[in-house]
């Protein structure tokens, strides 16, 4: 068996989610929670040490897939052609024992009401067998998915890096070689802490080129209201890989660009 | 068909091996071991592979595969392959014909393939769920009226006949013109460009008022217009095309989102390339805008509206230190002199030094300092200044200061030089002379208001006639060039396309204005904030539903076709045949569109005449000796770009039109200083090779200087709205285009106020928590996105949802535009879009 994979570079994707609606439309799933291809969005640091991370969360057809051996239904199969890993919606019951064993909760639900049968990326198997890649792939419009033999890809590409947050799944071989984002580097010398002290305040004086002085408020108490923040208010502030609900995927997986 | 083949692969070595893998897992209790499961499969289950694959191949049987341009009202137009059965779309995918064994076609691609373009024009959630957007529940499918006695804003409607619907919109028409005069009917501005094919047709008539005004891009226009004389209100002085930022050694955005509004089909995707290709990259942004994230080395954030007081001192570094480009300078532009005097404060006693600017932008003075001299020794530098940068009050100062900075340190005209605004690629290429309505040579249609102040235009009517305030101050308010006219005199509206209501500052005086008019109409594709406001609603038809010729105009040169796939819904018509039913009954239509015979042969008709356009085009690219695909090959393709036929990336030659004299500026060079401007008087409308049309409103100075904002994060409005409002477009709506689409509302996107951590926690805010936003001219509730990516002291609200205000007034649709005041300032800055506001839990 050749295993084909996707690649994917973190440092690229704007998770603008054109790839996304793309599986969407390939495959005929209506709007809403049935999402092959989820794409998460988390921030991680303060201002202005932040960072934006994304992945898209889709079935990474592992070369190990603990699905498989979970499903008590045996309504999922690893295919020998590609090694896609399918699921055989004549069998299967939507016990939903694959999305609790997939480490990143790719099996995907129509709705939360019991009984509602498992979905997941097929690899595009059918345009693999047009010689197309997958909807995906060629959906996107920053160049940050690929398709192919996974051997491959790992020539072209190299190995996989650890994405930050996301499960260590190598003992599951998923058949995907992640690219993590880039490291900042400074170009020229910025004082976070000084600049926090002069957004704080906010001038208003003649000496400046203002039309009169005045007094006005701080733009916030203390710098530490802006650098420590209270991390339960904070939208999307960490990878929620497997929301709870329907209602919760939608929130983790739309954003507000 | 192709048939699935990995069955005959499996089968060979089926058997061999049946039975449980050693990976899999044994449970307590469990049946008999099921069958292999994973290669080799057990036969039968190798059947049920085979027939998964076969249903998932069969779910596209019988397609048909066109490649069509995209239209949605963002940036840029992309090339998507468009699959049809039985008369709809099943399928919306990328195109992947160059290179089409890999996603990624850098991995392949030469430096020539990328030097001509040789990239695919993929799209966006919003192209790929296109077909949503024209199914959605909000499309209009029949024509309607209001139903009598009920009030504009409530959709109250009953269905109409199309004879019924043009006849009462042109008698309408007609009488409002014969009773009430020229001046009575006027065009509240659509989004899409289309709209001067309605003045076309109300010049044949010889009547109606328009209004003047492109929003965000008003004072980066009226800069190339002073800087570099590049004159009209129909574009954008050229820079270079995609490839040419690969000769970039520096590139800065300044408030720059090309992945936000989607700005150049393949900019983005080449502005990465050129980071990887190690070009260092700096961002500054008040917000960790995804541009920081995926382009930036370096973030710097900064106070919004205080770019001018930044580029005053780097430029006060660049002269202290001589690290300015003294020959250049001195060779391509005039005013370098009073320049340096206002960075100087030789006028004002301001030295404008970078410990005077950190005070006012909050970077650090030492990083301006390292700036400015990382911009001196990195020649040629991309500088991006536009867009979000300039959607504030002054703002035509700051884009003179970074033309200015681009100036004197000679990156103007140069490969790998941008000037900073925004730009075309300025290549060249003939068009296919393709006229939807045609003027009436002999008749203009004066404009009379800006674009976005129609609801003052009307609103102040009564307050001007009887004395309140001057004609002089009405003008100056709505900005009105024609002020030798007479007072207009409003009874009949009608809008073009996209909510107007959401596109107008100030929502609330839109719903006002609409209530003292005569008669409302609105040609459009969804129920939206304005079609509800009509008495009269015409459904039009979208992309996809009628033949179109497009010219995807950002970062490469070309032409793109866009087909009829599918015929519209319901009785949706084409907004040109529409058109050409009203001339028809107005008596003009030969003389409006000559391709126009009748209604049944239009779809035939408006393909010949693309059809013959295309030729034209063809004729001249072959008189230039490159040759052409056929109008059938370019119909298979859906594409052509200019690019193939040149051979290196393409810069546009400014230093060459100066040497020969031919820049059209006063002095024939880059205007760091303008004499013009010196001595206009503000209430007259610019002339002498300026744009015409444009109402300054106040006295613009003749050399750039740094205004602070009447709304910003220092102003005296701060006691009572502390937090600044930014309103950003949205990445998954042109202005409000597929708003109503839901494969993106809800689906990829809702309509959230970005607040910083601080500024939340000090409220009481969680994410998600619905809060009430309160400006001097409405009050907005939506849910809050809490998030360390926003700077303090400032929120943001993404422009284009619709405006639906509740029982109370409050607008729980989450149009920012509600919060925005339009008499607060110049005519020409950009619809007051910042704002300032308070937030307080709803």
């Amino acid at each position: 068996m050749t295993q084909y994979g996707f690649y994917f570079n973190q440092a690229r994707c704007t998770a603008c989610q054109g790839c996304a609606n793309a599986c969407k439309s390939w495959n005929h799933l209506q709007p809403g929670p049935e999402k092959w291809m989820k794409t998460f969005q988390w921030e991680k640091g303060a201002w202005p040490n932040v960072r934006l991370h994304k992945a898209h969360v889709f079935c990474y057809h592992c070369e190990n897939a603990l699905c498989i051996d979970a499903c008590p239904y045996q309504a999922m199969y690893k295919e020998p052609k590609y090694g896609a890993v399918l699921i055989d919606s004549d069998k299967c019951t939507g016990c939903k024992r694959c999305y609790e064993a997939c480490p990143w909760g790719a099996p995907a639900f129509a709705s939360d009401a019991a009984g509602t049968k498992a979905t997941m990326c097929t690899m595009c198997i059918d345009r693999l067998e047009q010689n197309m890649l997958p909807a995906c792939v060629t959906a996107c419009n920053m160049r940050a998915l690929d398709f192919g033999k996974l051997d491959d890809l790992k020539k072209k590409y190299g190995e996989s890096d650890q994405l930050e947050d996301f499960p260590d799944g190598s003992k599951f071989q998923p058949a995907i070689i992640f690219k993590k984002h880039d490291a900042k580097r400074k170009l020229i010398p910025y004082d976070e802490n000084k600049a926090l002290t002069l957004w704080k305040k906010r001038p208003y004086s003649k000496a400046l080129g203002y039309p009169e002085d005045l007094n006005l408020p701080d733009v916030f108490d203390k710098p530490t209201d802006v650098t420590n923040p209270p991390a339960e208010i904070i939208g999307r502030g960490k990878l929620t890989l497997k929301p709870k609900n329907s209602a919760e995927l939608m929130y983790y997986t739309t954003d507000d660009e | 068909m192709l048939k699935y083949t990995g069955a005959l692969a499996g089968a060979a070595i089926v058997g061999a091996v049946a039975g449980v893998g050693a990976d899999t897992l044994l449970r307590p209790g469990a049946p008999p071991p099921p069958p292999s499961l994973k290669p080799p499969l057990a036969p039968e289950i190798q059947n049920r592979v085979d027939k998964i694959v076969k249903d998932r191949i069969a779910l596209h049987e019988g397609e048909t595969l066109n490649y069509a341009g995209c239209a949605s009202g963002c940036g840029n137009n992309c090339l998507l392959g468009v699959r049809t059965k039985n008369g709809v779309i099943t399928a919306i995918e990328g195109d992947n014909r160059f290179f089409p064994d890999t996603g990624i076609e850098d991995s392949e691609a030469t430096q020539t393939d990328l030097v001509k373009h040789r990239v695919n024009m993929r799209g966006c959630a919003m192209g790929y769920g296109m077909n949503y957007n024209m199914s959605a529940p909000s499309r209009l499918l029949y024509p309607m009226k209001r139903v009598p006695g009920t009030k504009r804003g409530t959709p109250q409607f009953v269905r109409i006949t199309w004879d019924e619907a043009l006849d009462t919109f042109t008698t309408k028409l007609k009488e409002t013109v014969e009773q009430h005069g020229p001046y009575s009917v006027f065009m509240s501005y659509g989004t899409y460009p289309n709209s001067a094919t309605w003045a076309a047709m109300l010049s044949q008539l010889k009547a109606g008022v328009g209004g003047w005004g492109y929003c965000t891009w008003d004072t980066q226009r009226l800069t190339q217009q002073i800087m570099l004389g590049y004159p009209g209100h129909g574009g954008a002085a050229p820079s270079g095309n995609d490839p040419d930022i690969f000769n970039s050694k520096l590139i800065v955005f300044y408030g720059y989102t090309p992945t936000t509004t989607n700005w150049g089909n393949a900019r983005k995707y080449y502005m990465r390339l050129a980071k990887e290709k190690g070009i260092p990259v700096i961002v500054i942004d008040p917000k960790y805008a995804t541009e920081a994230e995926v382009y930036a080395d370096q973030w710097i954030p900064t106070k919004p509206g205080t770019g001018g007081a930044f580029l005053l001192a780097v430029i006060n570094v660049l002269i202290k230190e001589k690290l300015y480009d003294a020959n250049y300078t001195e060779k391509y532009t005039i005013g370098f002199d009073k320049i340096q005097e206002e960075v100087l404060g030789t006028s004002d006693g301001i030295d404008k030094t970078p410990e005077w600017a950190e005070q006012i932008t909050a970077i650090p003075a030492e990083t301006i300092r390292e700036f400015a001299r990382l911009y001196a020794k990195s020649k040629p530098v991309f500088l991006k200044w536009h867009y979000g940068a300039l959607r504030r009050s002054y703002s035509e100062q700051e884009a003179r200061l970074a033309v200015t900075l681009q100036a004197i340190t000679g990156n103007v005209g140069i490969s790998g030089g941008f000037h900073a605004l925004n730009d075309t690629d300025g290549v060249s290429m003939p068009g296919t002379g393709v006229a939807q309505g045609r003027w009436n040579n002999d008749y203009s249609i004066p404009t009379m208001y800006r674009l976005h102040k129609w609801p003052q235009a009307v609103n102040l009517l009564e307050k001007t006639q009887n004395g309140e305030i001057s004609k002089q101050d009405y003008d100056r308010l709505v900005g009105n060039a024609m002020k030798e006219l007479p007072l207009p005199n409003y009874k009949m509206c009608f809008a073009d396309k996209n909510s107007i209501v959401t596109g107008s500052s100030a929502a609330d005086q839109a719903a006002e204005a609409y209530q003292k008019l005569d008669f409302v109409v609105s040609f459009t594709e969804h129920m939206h904030s304005t079609a509800k406001f009509a008495d009269l609603v015409m459904p039009m038809a979208l992309t996809w539903e009628y033949d179109a010729i497009m010219y995807p105009g950002t970062g490469f040169r070309g032409l793109m076709w866009s087909p009829k796939l599918v015929n519209p819904p319901g009785e949706a018509r084409d907004p040109e045949l529409i058109r050409c039913q009203i001339a028809k009954r107005l008596g003009f239509v030969d003389k409006y569109n000559p391709n126009y015979k009748s209604d049944e042969t239009w779809d035939n008709n408006l393909r010949d005449a693309l059809g013959q356009g295309y030729e034209r085009f063809k004729k001249s690219m072959e008189d230039k000796g490159f040759k052409v695909p056929t109008w059938e090959e370019f119909q298979t393709r859906g594409f052509l770009k200019y690019e193939e036929y040149l051979d290196k990336a393409y810069n546009h030659p400014w230093e060459q039109i100066i040497d020969q004299g031919k820049l059209p500026t006063a002095s024939k060079k880059i205007e760091l200083y303008n004499e013009y401007l010196d001595k206009t008087d503000p209430m007259e409308p610019l002339s002498a090779g300026f744009n015409e049309m444009t109402v300054l409103g106040y006295k613009l100075p003749a050399t750039p200087k740094y205004t602070p904002t009447t709304r910003g994060m220092d102003t005296p409005l701060v006691p009572k709205y502390p937090l600044m409002l930014l309103t950003s477009h949205s990445r998954h709506h042109g202005f409000s285009s597929h708003y109503w689409n839901p494969m993106i509302q809800g689906e990829v996107t809702g309509q959230r106020m970005w607040i910083n951590v601080a500024d939340a926690a000090a409220r009481g805010i969680k994410d998600n928590d619905t809060v009430l936003i309160t400006s001097d001219t409405g009050r907005v509730a939506i849910p809050a996105y809490v998030t360390s990516r926003m700077a303090p002291g400032v929120v943001l609200v993404r422009y284009g949802a619709p405006y639906e205000p509740n029982a109370q007034g409050i607008d729980r649709g989450g149009n920012s535009n509600t919060l925005v005041n339009p008499l607060d300032g110049a005519p020409h800055w950009p619809a007051g879009a910042s704002s300032q506001v308070q937030v307080e839990k709803f």
